[in-house]
């Protein structure tokens, strides 16, 4: 085994198999956008996509390369998940400025794709948060009318409801069922309201190996153990444990953004520690920053950390196996 | 102390050399990495901007004479508690200087960073090196070290303060192309990523030009 640390570089075969399976989920997400709220959402995934591969593009020429480099899939899956944390009516040019900033800040100076230290797509949503909160948090209710008007801005016309998340902020019991949280019958972004879609999904990516188990597991683990040590006191413990799950981007980052090869650990002691930390980190910003989009923040913060917790995890693992190795010599011995 | 000072063209070319190590290809900011946090906590007008660069002028280059004066007259267990009077000394001062005749909301403002700058730049920069050379020598690296610190904190404050609030000095420039969340403490830490690449590049570019010139002159 060898010893690399976390910013890796691929084989252009294996990326380009790994981003066409998570790009394969913008078609259960993107019908099931489509089925509540109309194309809308199909438009605002395809610009996000858009903007983030023509900033690549523009990347590659600025760097004096083939601009079909842009076009292995690492930029479109960082436009994807922008896009899919979008309101279904957030203007259009909001998840482009996230794609741009992600590839023009976050990725390209770092050298790109398979040198960048932090998750583009999470520091592009957590600039977003940050920057244009309203925008970014203001849902419409869903199934409330056939289709969301296409303009670049919707009208006031459109009902909007309280995120999960801020519901549970501000200690109201949402009127949902368990089914329907998972279903993702509630208001929130395009794509992180489906529970199941994306559970389903991750259960895809490890069949085939494009997410480690290392990771995702630790991960859900964690955050089921969590919302079940700590039930929130103003409803059920088994009501709780599932809201808590649903709410901002729980199952999303689990899904997404934890997944990215570049940017997790390699070791697989360091990828199941950084799973668990993140999954800690999600649930703590959730419970006391009662932000949406804490998840993201949870995973650019451990992301700095990844290179160290591959390093120390290999250090002890290292010298753990050869403490055992010497205590069998030494019975050998006797 | 008895050597006769002779100022020759061997000293005053090595100390422009000093000073524009300081104030730029080593910038004391960008490639050392001091002071970052005035900067990027109290850097959001061009005002404040110019404010901290005064005060780190008061209060860097006497202490850096101090230093390269009478330090070494000190004895050793007494010299870092002797410049940190100084240096407290020297912000108090300043500080009221600022807060009685200058503007008492800009000291509200700024009065928390002062001191912080303090320790974070004076004191690191100025007493591993203020003790080994002259004192003209550390004056210029004083100065130099200053107008490195003006110019990075005077772009980046002037740069958060028009692009977010569309002001430059209290004057309405029409510039806005942000919201005002952009004058947060993330968008420095980026313009300052920025900006080292862009030190760091140029002296790359610079380096490889002058060897290849070097290399032409030899043939």
């Amino acid at each position: 085994m060898s010893r690399s640390i976390a910013p890796h570089i691929r084989t252009e075969a294996r990326v380009g198999k790994m981003m066409f399976d998570i790009l394969l989920a913008a078609i259960p997400l993107g019908v099931f956008a489509y089925v509540n709220y109309g194309p809308r959402p199909i438009y605002i995934l395809l610009f996000s996509v858009l903007a983030a591969v023509l900033s690549e593009m523009l990347c590659c020429v600025m760097r004096r390369r083939p601009i079909t480099a842009a076009l292995d899939g690492s930029a479109a899956v960082t436009g994807l998940i922008i896009g899919l944390v979008m309101s279904p009516m957030a203007p259009y040019w909001l998840p482009m400025v996230g794609a741009a900033f992600a590839i023009f800040v976050v990725k390209a100076p770092f050298g790109g794709t398979g040198r960048n230290v932090f998750n583009p797509a999470a520091a592009g949503i957590a600039v977003l948060a940050y920057c244009f909160p309203q925008q970014m948090f203001t849902y419409p209710v869903i199934n409330s009318v056939e289709s969301l008007p296409l303009g670049m801005t919707v009208p006031d016309t459109v009902i909007t409801a309280p995120s999960l998340a801020y519901q549970l902020g501000n200690e109201v019991t949402p009127q949902r069922t368990t089914i329907q949280l998972l279903l993702g019958d509630f208001a929130g972004p395009i794509g992180t309201t489906a529970g199941l879609i994306l559970l389903a999904f991750v259960g895809y990516l490890l069949v085939h190996r494009t997410a480690s188990p290392w990771v995702v597991l630790p991960y859900f683990g964690t955050c089921l153990v969590l919302t079940w040590l700590f039930p929130l006191p103003f409803m059920t413990a088994a009501m709780s444990t599932t809201t808590q799950l649903c709410a901002g981007y729980v199952i999303f980052a689990g899904v997404f953004l934890i997944n990215d090869p570049v940017t997790a650990p390699r070791f697989w002691l360091g990828r199941l520690l950084y799973g668990v930390l993140t999954a800690v980190l999600v649930m703590l910003l959730q419970r006391v920053g009662r932000s949406e989009a804490s998840a993201c923040f949870a995973v650019l913060v451990m992301n700095a950390f990844a290179p160290i917790l591959d390093r120390w995890s290999w250090y002890f693992w290292h010298w753990l196996t050869r403490l055992i190795r010497f205590r069998k010599e030494v019975k050998a011995y006797e | 102390m008895n050597k006769s000072i002779k100022v020759t063209r061997r000293h005053i070319r090595r100390n422009a050399q000093l000073f524009v190590e300081n104030a730029v290809t080593d910038n004391i900011v960008l490639i050392q990495a001091l002071g970052l946090c005035p900067i990027i906590a109290a850097g959001d007008s061009l005002q404040k901007g110019v404010a901290l660069t005064i005060c780190t002028a008061v209060v860097l280059i006497p202490l850096s004479f101090f230093i390269a004066t009478v330090g070494n007259w000190l004895p050793k267990w007494l010299r870092p508690a002797a410049y940190v009077v100084l240096a407290a000394a020297l912000l108090v001062g300043t500080a009221y200087v600022m807060n009685r005749y200058v503007s008492p909301e800009l000291f509200g403002e700024l009065h928390l960073f002062i001191p912080l700058m303090a320790v974070n730049m004076l004191y690191t920069r100025s007493i591993g090196f203020s003790s080994l050379v002259r004192p003209l020598s550390t004056i210029v690296d004083a100065l130099g070290s200053t107008v490195g610190f003006g110019l990075v904190i005077c772009t980046i404050s002037a740069l958060r303060e028009a692009l977010a609030f569309g002001t430059l000095w209290g004057k309405p420039v029409d510039v806005t192309v942000l919201p005002q969340e952009a004058s947060s403490p993330f968008v420095a830490f980026i313009m300052l990523g920025f900006m080292a690449a862009l030190l760091q590049w140029s002296r790359q570019r610079i380096t490889a030009f002058l060897k290849r010139k070097e290399a032409e002159d030899d043939e």
